[in-house]
């Protein structure tokens, strides 16, 4: 078992090599990264499975959104929250923007009518307080 | 060096692995997260090198060593992975020494098996240690 690393050690030297800041890359090093790597993956893989235990319903599959939710959560991921954005429903998206405009006060699209207004509100609120970052990004 | 882009990617036959020693066997992954995990490893290997070689800027080196990417892994908030990792490197570092008297140049050949694939690469490492 000692060091048997399941990752290929020639990519994970050709990954640390692609760095600007990094001119040698020795032996053991690479060694050490391509253990740290797999290390990282299961890590990953178990939060994101807890967070599904976590949730409501039985799933069988660990579906992308509970890594995303995992990685916008714990700092610790955080250089991974780019590219790791929770994904959002078109319907959820065009909720957010309608909230926007109202507050705003440029209601351009008109589609708020007073029936969808609680609903909005209701979504928005409870999606501000975990997503933050992406609704930023979308109405950017 | 990277000649294709893919070559910036962990193989997915690997990830795959990683990921089903690491789920009970009744739980599947789905494949935008297995995609996903697979892109986190890279940018992870990178994020952790770029720490990895300031590490290595603070005690004056060029070259990255085993240690560099253990002090890198501790400022990242991944101490959790330190206890496996510092064996491992402990077991190189023993095994340096017990190689160090016979063959000067070779001092490693205790690790072939695993070292092979980047054996060229490691011995321009070698050549650049044995200088400093």
């Amino acid at each position: 078992m000692a060091g048997r690393t399941s990752l290929p050690l020639t990519r994970v030297c050709t990954i640390m090599k692609s760095s600007s800041d990094v001119e040698n890359v020795g032996k053991e090093s690479t060694i050490i990264m391509a253990k740290a790597a797999e290390l990282f993956i299961k890590k990953l893989v178990m939060d994101g499975y807890n967070t599904m235990r976590g949730g409501a319903g039985t799933n069988k599959t660990l579906q992308y959104q509970f890594l995303a939710e995992i990685v916008q959560s714990d700092d610790k991921y955080e250089f991974l929250r780019d590219m790791m954005p929770k994904k959002i429903t078109v319907r959820e998206y065009k909720k957010i923007m309608a909230k926007k405009n109202e507050e705003n006060g440029v209601n351009k699209n008109g589609n708020s009518s007073d029936s969808s207004d609680s609903d909005s509100e209701d979504s928005s609120s409870s999606s501000s307080t975990s997503g933050d970052s992406v609704i930023s990004v979308h109405s950017a | 060096m990277a000649e294709k882009l893919e070559d910036l990617n962990l193989p997915n036959a690997s990830v795959q692995k990683i990921i089903k020693d690491a789920l009970p066997e009744s739980v599947n992954i789905g494949k935008d997260a297995r995609s996903a995990l697979s892109r986190a490893a890279s940018v992870f290997v990178l994020y952790v090198t770029s720490q990895a070689s300031k590490e290595a800027q603070k005690s004056h080196r060029k070259t990255l060593m085993g240690q560099d990417v253990l002090n890198a892994l501790e400022e990242l908030e991944f101490e959790e992975f330190l206890e496996p990792l510092q064996e491992l490197h402990k077991s190189f570092q023993d095994s340096k020494k017990q190689g160090k008297n016979p063959k000067k140049k070779n001092a490693s050949t205790d690790d072939v098996e695993m070292v092979e694939e980047i054996e060229d690469s490691a011995e321009e490492n070698l050549e650049e240690e044995a200088a400093d």
